[in-house]
């Protein structure tokens, strides 16, 4: 105990001397030199293996950075609904219960303006190991791992929204004779809005049990998710304007809401979809009830796993439709991204910040990120998702590479989880029967109202557009002296 | 009491449909802890199949179920009684003396069951971290800290629990121990508390499954070293679907411990020493 | 002078004057102890939380500036916190009355039978000895259209799939009979343990004048139980104010809000929509609700089989 106290205290007067002595005296953990200058410590994750990906990293992964660095990884895994009220009480508080945090896309805001994120910056500056932030696409950097302007975490996983489909079904010969009976047209994956509708209604046989897609509309926070994803941005609604008012009252935002959550598409799914949250679309799913699932890239190694699908032999995955603009003629696509980062807690003493670090670029590296994909098929870095070999092993991860390169991020503002709150509501009545003019109206003041309360509009805070977000991403890659190829 | 047939017949017959309305669910679900992955959910039901215990296996070992169940075990016990020795006494004195104030005061007893867990989590935790900084006690994550808290919701309930078993005792009873020359506090252990042991018996398993399944506090105020079994339910609800078969298996070792208790504890439940009007 | 010591010596007649004073007294050397854990760690809370109520915390800064009654206003002024106490209100009373007769009525049956008694007993307590989140998710299975035990059974006799949760006017019904079904067997052991401690002499002398058994039911066994009954309602009434891992896995307030409680409506408030003192201010005024309400209660329950 008095040896580990003498090295905290030797630990700690060497991280307050490193502004003097400069980047080169910082040791990191490092398997090819067989560096631990950590060994013996243990450091804490709250953690929540919310999907499997992130299970993955639990089982591969920490192993692995264990084994480098001699370090012993204490987990604290809390169910994803608990993860940020254990944050946000910490954090209030000033606590140091954990040392790293599990920190989804829509909470960085607030918790970085709690005070309770460290910035990464100068313990990349002072020791880059292996995290190369370049190594992400920028808009999932910029949603995933930046709270506003500041860089606070490492991508741990990066979702973007997929769809997937019933490959025994679409290649069956007597299906395709028909539907082509019956529609005059090849039975294909659908790439717009009506084509969706079409096929989807081809498949609907309650009398078999088998309907044709399923979405979420179970809660706020899911449908509005689904509601942007797949149909609102591809329809070119959007969250605000350049004067930060919100757009749910457009005409095309209520079109959409009329679509997706009116009667027509909501009968081409199972009984029950106005109460189906993530869980249930994916039972319908993978028991073989849906022909079509609207879902994201986490959810592919759980459809692949033949321990845990009924149709994993069967199931493919194809870009989630687009909107067929009448007056151009071409399919609008847009998709969103979201995911979770670890960070470091700010009120945790300084040498354990750089331990931190430390399993921060080495755990999450480009070398450990590579053997997780190869072995399971998920990844997030660009360097794993161009890579032929594990493209060749991992057909999927193309998909997910030019679904991360566009994915749109949710505003990452301390006021936004009530803003979907109101919206969602309003898409939850919607498909309840209600009027989505009017419905979609009164959640759009309530939004305006929600944003006024939190001073947006008369204390000069801006809110962070897509663009800017991406703007943020390469000033910060830029002070740090890196390039970026999609910042050129 | 001579209860007739006709009468007698008719309690079997509610009694055994509300028992089939609690088994059916209960077992409907609780075989799926004794499923593969692959049939925990399937429509039509799956109802035979080959029993495995891979479920129990990742809950007990991979995700350290057993620590969870001794946290809850120690803290839920210690937490319970705890609750008993400091309510029973208060109960009685709520129960047998009149004195100005004590309606009041009981009132606002059971007021204090009613504060929203989310209002108490946020003020202990500030109030463990100070205790820690400020004079070096550390209560945070701890089995004290935790069983301290836990008296928020049991100690009123216990009181009032308590009180109205012994209010339905005639004061007559301990006035003639007294008289034969035994102390309050003596006519009360050894003449009351054998009366009202049923009491006692209830108070504690209610307590006790309270304090079981008592899940917003724990979240705050555990971490990795106390944290309960009610939190490891709650991460087989992952995002992606319910891990049923998990879930289960968890809600196994929930339920298992609190039932047993129940029947160590049956007999004592109704047995109402001198006055039973049953027996 | 600790308790015992003074009680103990009380029947010796130590002195007079001492023996009134801890006579007098006496009752606060059962209560302290209690009372002192109570200040502690009950009544801490309440101040902290009272006293964040007229700022504004929120978990997304660290400027916490007075605001005086602002929080209060507007929670008031909110919709959603209207609806949710309504909402609440509705659980309480069909949840409250619900487990309260069913539980009372196992009570009295389980007395009339004899073979089977500790098993059935041991049975009908299970749903208590569940986690809520548990017994949530296990009817939302069991009500589920495509999977769920109680549609094979309709599909069986040939009724089409019933989707209960989905709909606003079945969702909130089917969330209060679940909690039925897991409460009830609360009152069953408050009640019945209640009964085992009855006295026995009014019994008897009512048979010997050959009372009715109804009549004993109402003229001794209820207003013997009246203390007992106060606790159970009492309990129930407050917890189902407080529902909220329930609601929260098997609807999460929706359908559009129809099942929204003030308990998951407040801890939205504090975590999803991080402003901690707003929420504070509502468990204020929901503590102002239900003490109303318990208030009432007192005033028709609390006399005691001495009272008059």
């Amino acid at each position: 105990m008095k040896r580990f106290k003498t090295l905290l205290l030797v630990m700690l007067a060497a991280a307050l001397c490193l502004p003097l002595v400069g980047a080169q005296d910082v040791q990191l953990t490092d398997p090819a030199t067989g560096a631990r200058p950590f060994e013996g410590q243990e450091l804490r994750i709250l953690n929540t293996e919310v999907v499997p990906i992130l299970a993955y990293q639990h089982q591969i992964v920490d192993p692995l950075y264990e084994e480098a660095s001699g370090v012993t990884l204490i987990y604290e895994n809390a169910a994803h609904s608990d993860v940020l009220p254990r944050i946000q009480t910490t954090c209030a508080a000033g606590g140091d219960d954990f040392d790293i945090m599990f920190v989804e896309d829509g909470w960085a805001g607030a918790l970085a303006a709690l005070g309770c994120l460290e910035e990464l910056d100068r313990f990349y500056l002072a020791a880059p190991g292996d995290s190369h932030p370049e190594d992400f696409t920028t808009r999932a950097f910029g949603t995933v791992a930046m709270a506003k302007e500041k860089w606070v975490g490492i991508p741990t996983l990066v979702a973007v929204g997929m769809f997937a489909y019933r490959t025994d079904l679409f290649n069956d010969p007597d299906e395709q004779a028909a539907f082509m009976e019956a529609y005059g047209r090849d039975l294909a994956v659908p790439q717009t809005w009506g084509e969706l509708a079409e096929v989807g209604a081809f498949f609907t046989r309650p009398d078999e049990d088998l309907y044709g897609f399923n979405y979420r509309y179970g809660t706020p926070n899911n449908i509005l998710f689904d509601y942007m994803i797949h149909f609102g941005f591809s329809r070119g609604v959007d969250f605000f304007d350049a004067d930060f008012n919100p757009l749910f009252d457009t005409e095309a935002a209520i079109d959409t809401a009329s679509f997706f959550a009116g009667q027509d598409v909501l009968n081409l799914q199972p009984p029950g979809r106005e109460s189906f949250q993530f869980g249930e679309v994916m039972q319908n799913f993978t028991q073989g009830k849906v022909a079509m699932y609207g879902t994201e890239s986490w959810a592919i190694p759980l459809l692949l796993d033949s321990e845990a699908s009924l149709v994993a032999e069967n199931t493919g995955f194809a870009p989630i439709p687009g909107w067929l603009n009448p007056e151009t003629g071409e399919i609008q696509s847009a998709l969103l991204s979201a995911g979770p980062a670890y960070m470091i807690n700010a009120h945790i003493p300084e040498e354990r910040k750089w331990l931190a670090w430390d399993y921060l670029q080495l755990a999450h590296g480009v070398e450990f990120s590579r053997i997780l994909a190869d072995q399971t098929g998920a990844g997030h870095r660009i360097s794993v998702l161009t890579d032929p070999d594990l493209v060749a092993k991992w057909p999927h991860l193309t998909a997910n590479y030019e679904a991360a390169k566009v994915g749109i991020g949710r505003p990452a503002e301390p006021w936004w989880p009530e803003a979907e709150n109101a919206i969602g509501r309003a898409l939850q009545e919607v498909a309840a029967g209600g009027d989505a003019a009017s419905l979609m109206a009164d959640a759009n003041n309530d939004i305006r109202e929600i944003v006024a309360d939190a001073g947006y509009y008369d204390e000069g805070i801006t809110y962070v557009s897509v663009q800017q977000r991406e703007e943020f991403v390469c000033a910060k890659l830029a002070d740090l002296g890196l390039e970026h190829d999609e910042c050129m | 009491m001579r209860v007739p047939t006709s009468e007698r017949a008719l309690a079997y017959v509610i009694l055994i449909a509300l028992a089939a309305l609690v088994l059916i669910p209960v077992l409907f679900g609780s075989i799926t802890a004794f499923k593969p992955q692959i049939i925990w959910v399937s429509s039509p039901p799956t109802w035979i199949f080959e029993p495995t215990l891979e479920n129990f296996e990742f809950v007990f070992i991979q995700r350290k179920g057993w620590q969870y169940l001794r946290n809850s075990l120690i803290i839920s016990s210690g937490s319970v009684i705890i609750a008993l020795l400091l309510g029973v006494p208060a109960a009685y004195a709520f129960a047998r003396f009149r004195f100005r104030g004590s309606k009041a005061l009981m009132q606002w007893l059971i007021s204090l069951r009613m504060i929203p867990p989310i209002v108490v989590g946020l003020p202990f935790y500030a109030m463990f971290l100070f205790l820690e900084r400020g004079l070096n006690i550390g209560l945070r994550d701890t089995y004290p800290g935790l069983i301290i808290t836990y008296q928020t919701f049991l100690l009123p309930l216990v009181i009032w629990m308590m009180r109205g078993y012994f209010v339905e005792l005639p004061a007559a009873m301990e006035e003639s121990a007294m008289v034969e020359g035994y102390t309050r506090l003596g006519a009360l252990l050894r003449v009351v508390l054998p009366v009202v042991w049923p009491g006692i018996v209830a108070t504690a398993i209610l307590n006790f499954i309270f304090a079981w399944n008592e899940f917003f506090l724990a979240l705050i105020l555990s971490g990795n070293r106390t944290s309960t079994l009610p939190m490891s339910a709650g991460t087989y609800i992952v995002r992606t679907r319910v891990e049923w078969g998990n879930l289960f298996a968890v809600n196994l070792i929930i339920m298992v411990p609190v039932i047993v208790l129940t029947i160590i504890l049956r007999r004592q439940l109704v047995k109402g020493l001198t006055f039973g009007i049953l027996e | 002078m600790t308790a015992t010591g003074a009680t103990g010596r009380a029947d010796q007649s130590f002195s007079t004057r001492l023996y009134r004073a801890t006579q007098r007294y006496k009752h606060w050397f059962f209560i302290a102890p209690a009372l002192l854990i109570i200040l502690t760690v009950v009544i801490y809370p309440i101040i902290f939380s009272t006293g964040v109520s007229f700022f504004r915390v929120t978990f997304a800064s660290q400027s916490r500036p007075f605001v005086g009654l602002q929080n209060f206003e507007r929670m008031l002024t909110n919709d959603d916190f209207i609806e949710s106490t309504f909402n609440t209100l509705y659980y309480v009373v069909f949840s409250v009355s619900g487990s309260f007769a069913l539980g009372f009525g196992v009570a009295l049956l389980i007395r009339r039978i004899t073979v089977g008694k500790d098993l059935l007993r041991l049975i009908l307590i299970i749903p208590i000895t569940m986690a809520p989140i548990v017994v949530g998710l296990m009817w939302n299975w069991m009500l589920d259209p495509l999977f769920g035990l109680i549609n094979w059974f309709l599909d069986l006799v040939n009724i089409p799939e019933q989707t209960f949760l989905a709909q606003a006017a079945t969702a909130r019904m089917t969330v209060v009979l679940v909690d039925i079904w897991q409460w009830y067997p609360l009152v069953f052991l408050i009640i019945e343990a209640g009964m085992a401690t009855l006295p026995r002499a009014p019994y008897e002398s009512a048979r010997l004048e050959g009372v009715s058994s109804w009549m004993i039911f109402r003229r001794i066994t209820l207003p013997l139980l009246r203390p007992v009954i106060l606790v159970a309602l009492l309990l129930r009434t407050v917890d189902a104010f407080r529902t909220f891992d329930l609601v929260r896995v098997m609807t999460d307030g929706g359908p559009a809000l129809t099942t929204e409680t003030l308990s998951l409506y407040l801890y939205r408030t504090a975590f999803t929509f991080n402003k901690l003192s707003r929420a504070a201010a509502g468990s204020i005024l929901m503590l102002l609700v239900i003490g109303l309400i318990s208030a009432v209660m007192f005033r028709y329950l609390f006399r005691e089989v001495g009272d008059s």
